[in-house]
This record gives structure tokens, C-alpha cells and sequence, in this order.
């Protein structure tokens, strides 16, 4: 080969590396466009471990913590006053502080252990967030795509219209009665787990009417993350879905226990069926309170955990039920505990900082993320009244700090 | 003693009347809901007994519903749970430690 020829093929390969680089830099960088607010702004500390392997543990006292007045929290908290079998009363399961990166309260009750795992119910909407944010980074899709592309039977009429977007916001306008107990004969979220469309929960919420224009009205819809976890399957092999959340997210942040079931077609049943312990759903807030990174990584795309807490636009034009309007507000698949000024709302949670979102689960399971005071509080219960009350529970612990 | 009796007739009788409009008119409904009670009994017992590994008389205090289920078994060997109730039988079974258990 020529002297030229040789510079050529160098000067091909050089080209080809640049290349091939630019591409890998510009997957890696993937960044969601938020329009609207987000009350988030990431802890501006610097991470000296990260919980992959263990949590560290701190006594309350090393974070500017007293022991002394989280014991009150204790007190309130661990109270299981009522028989077992009467289900009555603050029935709590676990509790775990995590301050500064560091664990400074860690208590189980009611026959739950470090290892055992809970049922987290809608908590697991917050998982399906995460696990669209890292295929979105991947470039398996994008938020405006249309869910049809995905669903085709969602191919029909105004159904086109729905985007993962809309989805994530629940904002579909797709039918849907979100109520367990209190009115179970018209609940889509009963029908949908255990009667018409537990076989196929995805197909059971794509062959919903629409009750609003897709994008126009909000509403809390258990159905609609399994419809995105059925959407996520057609994006990939039935081996590699079946091993996708625990290579791309639960192994990656060292989640040891996770049990995510499925239903009869072979789809993870994104509105409700994690299971794991509270060490691995702190490892889950913390993924969020450090703005989606992991061992100084991006593994959700930059934005994403702003985009997850900016409220759902469809939510400023929806006439929202009364207790709508006590809840907190919504963002994609996370709660926010923001005002709104805009529709006279206060904050769900006042003793607890306006910067704070939850993922939030069916008979008290919650994971509390406050960048602010960067903190992750994991709570698990049994909680089958409203005896436990949630700002209380916040501000006993947010009392604890003594130094801000 | 004649009037009371025959306003209470009455009053049974528009009673029968409304239920029997509200059930008609909410039959499917009302159908697609029988199978809602053995349906979540099963699946939380599956699911407390053989992902959450907690005691039987633990699970049975979780999944106890309002409307109580008219016989239910565990298959320990097949790792399973079927019950009974409002005249319809569902089974939920487990898989392995990574998916659970799935509703039949």
C-alpha cells in the first residue's frame, strides 16, 4: 500500500472514530425540553458514596438531626394501638430517613424486616416513569410520540391524538373511574386488576372511550402506565423486556429485591405490582432527589426529573373534584406538594417543603423526595383508614432538624 | 291494622321495584363485578404468602375484603391460591422470585 493510500485509510478511520464518537456523546446527552416549572433544583452537595452496594450510616446528630424530637415521629409513627384483625388506626410497616446521602433512621414493624419485601401499589407508577426515562435516553421513543405508534389498536379516531406524553401525564382523556372501594361495581382500576381486563390490562385501557380530547383534561388513571409498559414491550424482544428493568434500573442503583409481576399477557403491571424493600425504595428517591444521576452518571435523560415534577399542564384546564384539590398536585407519574396560585390551591402538605414530590401508594406507602433538605423518607403501613396523617408524620421529622 | 299493612306492602313492593330497576339497569355492571372477590382474595393471598413470605393468618387479616369469600385453598406445592366467592372460582399462582404472581 502507497504512502497516500495508507494517510487515507488513517484519515477514513480517523473520520469514522469522530464519527461514531459524536453519535455515542449525542445519545448520552439526551436531554427532555421541559415547558412549564419545576420546583426542582438538585442538592448541591457532592456525593462522597453512593448507597450502590450499602447505605452508610449516620446517627441524626452527624446531619444536624435531634434524636431526641425524632423520637416524637417515632412515637406517632409505631403506634399500633388496635387489633390486628380490626385493620384500625396508624398501622405502620417501616419507616427510613435518609439525610445527606446518609441512612439516620431505619425502623420496621408488624412483621416486616431490613429484607423482606412490601407491595408498594402506585408507588410502582413512579418505577414506570424511570424506566420510560432511560428508553427515552436510549432513543427507543420519544414524549410527543404518538402512543399508536406503540398500541396500534390505539390507531382509531381521535385516539391517534394521545401522546406517551399525555400518557405519562395522565392526560389521555381515556374513560377511567379511579375508585377502589368506595364505589367498586364502576371502578376501572377493580376491573382492570381483577375482573374484565386483568388478562390483558394494557388492551383492557386502550379499548376505553374517550370521556376528554387527548391532552385537555386531567385525571388520575391507574390503567394508563400499563398501557406504557405494553407500549415499552413493543419496543423491544420478550427476553429483553422481561430483563430490562432490573438491568437498566434496579441493578444499576443496587436494588437487591424486586418482584414486579405481570399479568396474564406477559406485561409488568406498571400501575401497582412492585414489590421491594424500603433500603431499595430509598435507593429509588435518591436516584430522583440527585437529579437522575447514579455513581456521577446520567442514567435518566438531563431534564427528565424536571419534566417529572413540573405540573401536568392539562391540570391548570381541568375542573378538578374536591379531593382532587386536596391531594397534592401532579406532575408525570409523581405527586407534587406544590401551590397553585392559579387555582387558589395550597399546597396538600404545608409543613413540608413546596420543592417535595411522592411517589405515593394505596394504604400508606410513600416515598418522600425534599431536595431541599436533602432527604429521601420511605414509608410503608397498612394504613386502611385516615388515622394516619401525613403532614404530621412530615413534620415531626422536619421539626428534627436543627440545623437547615 | 289493615292501612299499615297495606302501606307496608306498598312500601316492599317499591323497594323490590327500584332494586330491580338498579340491578337491570347496572347488570353488567354487576356481572363484570362477581369475579372482583375471588379475584383480589387470590391474588393478594398469592401474593402476600409467596412474594412477601409472611405468615397464612398474616395474609388472611391483609386480603380479608368487605364481602368475605366462600371457601379458598393454598396449593403450597404448586404455589397457588383459589377462591370462591359470589359464585365465581379465580386462581392466582406464583412464577418465580422475579415476576410474582399472576391472576389467572
Amino acid at each position: 500500500m502507497s504512502n497516500l493510500n495508507r494517510h487515507s485509510v488513517k484519515g477514513m478511520l480517523v473520520v469514522c472514530l469522530i464519527v461514531v464518537f459524536t453519535c455515542i456523546t449525542d445519545a448520552d446527552e439526551k436531554q427532555v425540553n421541559v415547558t412549564g416549572t419545576s420546583n426542582f433544583k438538585k442538592p448541591a452537595t457532592q456525593r462522597d458514596y453512593w448507597p450502590t452496594k450499602e447505605w452508610n450510616v449516620k446517627k441524626p446528630e452527624d446531619v444536624g438531626m435531634n434524636s431526641q424530637a425524632l423520637k416524637k415521629m417515632e412515637l406517632y409513627a409505631f403506634s399500633r394501638l388496635q387489633p390486628e384483625s380490626e385493620r384500625k388506626g396508624i398501622r405502620t410497616d417501616s419507616v427510613i430517613i435518609v439525610k445527606n446521602g446518609y441512612i439516620v433512621f431505619e425502623k420496621y414493624a408488624g412483621g416486616f424486616t431490613r429484607n423482606k419485601v412490601h407491595i408498594t401499589w402506585s408507588v410502582s407508577k413512579s418505577f414506570t416513569n424511570a424506566l420510560f426515562g432511560i428508553a427515552i435516553k436510549e432513543g427507543k421513543l420519544s414524549l410527543s410520540d404518538p402512543a399508536w405508534k406503540f398500541y396500534p389498536s390505539l390507531n382509531r379516531g381521535q385516539h391517534k391524538n394521545i401522546t406517551i406524553d399525555h400518557l405519562m401525564r395522565m392526560s389521555s382523556g381515556l374513560y377511567s373511574n379511579e375508585t377502589y372501594e368506595a364505589s367498586p361495581l364502576k371502578s376501572t382500576v377493580n376491573a382492570m386488576l381483577f375482573t374484565v381486563g386483568h388478562t390483558d390490562m394494557a388492551a383492557y385501557t386502550a379499548s376505553q372511550d374517550l370521556e376528554a380530547n387527548p391532552g385537555e383534561k386531567w385525571e388520575y388513571a391507574s390503567p394508563t402506565p400499563n398501557l406504557l409498559m405494553a407500549m415499552l414491550k413493543n419496543t423491544m424482544s420478550a427476553r429483553e423486556y422481561d430483563q430490562y428493568p432490573w438491568e437498566k434500573l434496579f441493578n444499576v442503583i443496587g436494588m437487591k429485591k424486586v418482584v414486579w409481576e405481570r399479568d396474564v399477557a406477559g406485561t409488568f403491571v406498571g400501575s401497582s405490582y412492585i414489590f421491594t424493600t424500603p433500603q431499595d425504595m430509598a435507593r429509588f428517591g435518591y436516584l430522583f432527589l440527585n437529579d437522575g444521576m447514579w455513581e456521577g452518571k446520567h442514567l435518566l435523560p438531563q431534564g427528565w426529573v424536571a419534566y417529572s415534577t413540573t405540573i401536568a399542564p392539562a391540570y391548570f384546564t381541568t375542573k378538578l373534584s374536591k379531593s382532587d384539590m386536596s391531594d397534592p398536585a401532579y406532575g408525570a407519574l409523581w405527586w407534587l406538594n406544590r401551590d397553585i396560585p392559579e387555582k387558589n390551591m395550597k399546597r396538600a402538605f404545608p409543613d413540608a417543603p413546596y420543592d417535595m414530590f411522592i411517589a405515593m401508594g394505596h394504604w400508606g406507602q410513600y416515598i418522600f423526595v425534599i431536595p431541599s433538605l436533602d432527604m429521601v423518607i420511605v414509608y410503608t403501613g397498612d394504613n386502611r383508614d385516615d388515622a394516619f396523617n401525613i403532614n404530621t408524620f412530615l413534620k415531626l421529622i422536619i421539626d428534627s432538624i436543627s440545623k437547615r | 291494622m289493615k292501612k299499615f299493612m297495606k302501606i307496608l306492602v306498598m312500601i316492599l313492593v317499591i323497594i323490590v321495584i327500584i332494586i330491580g330497576i338498579v340491578t337491570i339497569t347496572n347488570w353488567n355492571d354487576i356481572n363484570n363485578f362477581r369475579p372482583m372477590v375471588s379475584g383480589a382474595f387470590s391474588k393478594f393471598m398469592c401474593s402476600c404468602l409467596f412474594v412477601e413470605q409472611r405468615t397464612e393468618e398474616q395474609c388472611l387479616q391483609w386480603s380479608k375484603l368487605d364481602l368475605p369469600v366462600s371457601s379458598y385453598s393454598v396449593n403450597q406445592n404448586e404455589k397457588s391460591v383459589t377462591a370462591s366467592a359470589l359464585g365465581k372460582t379465580s386462581k392466582a399462582s406464583y412464577t418465580n422470585e422475579r415476576f410474582g404472581c399472576t391472576l389467572q
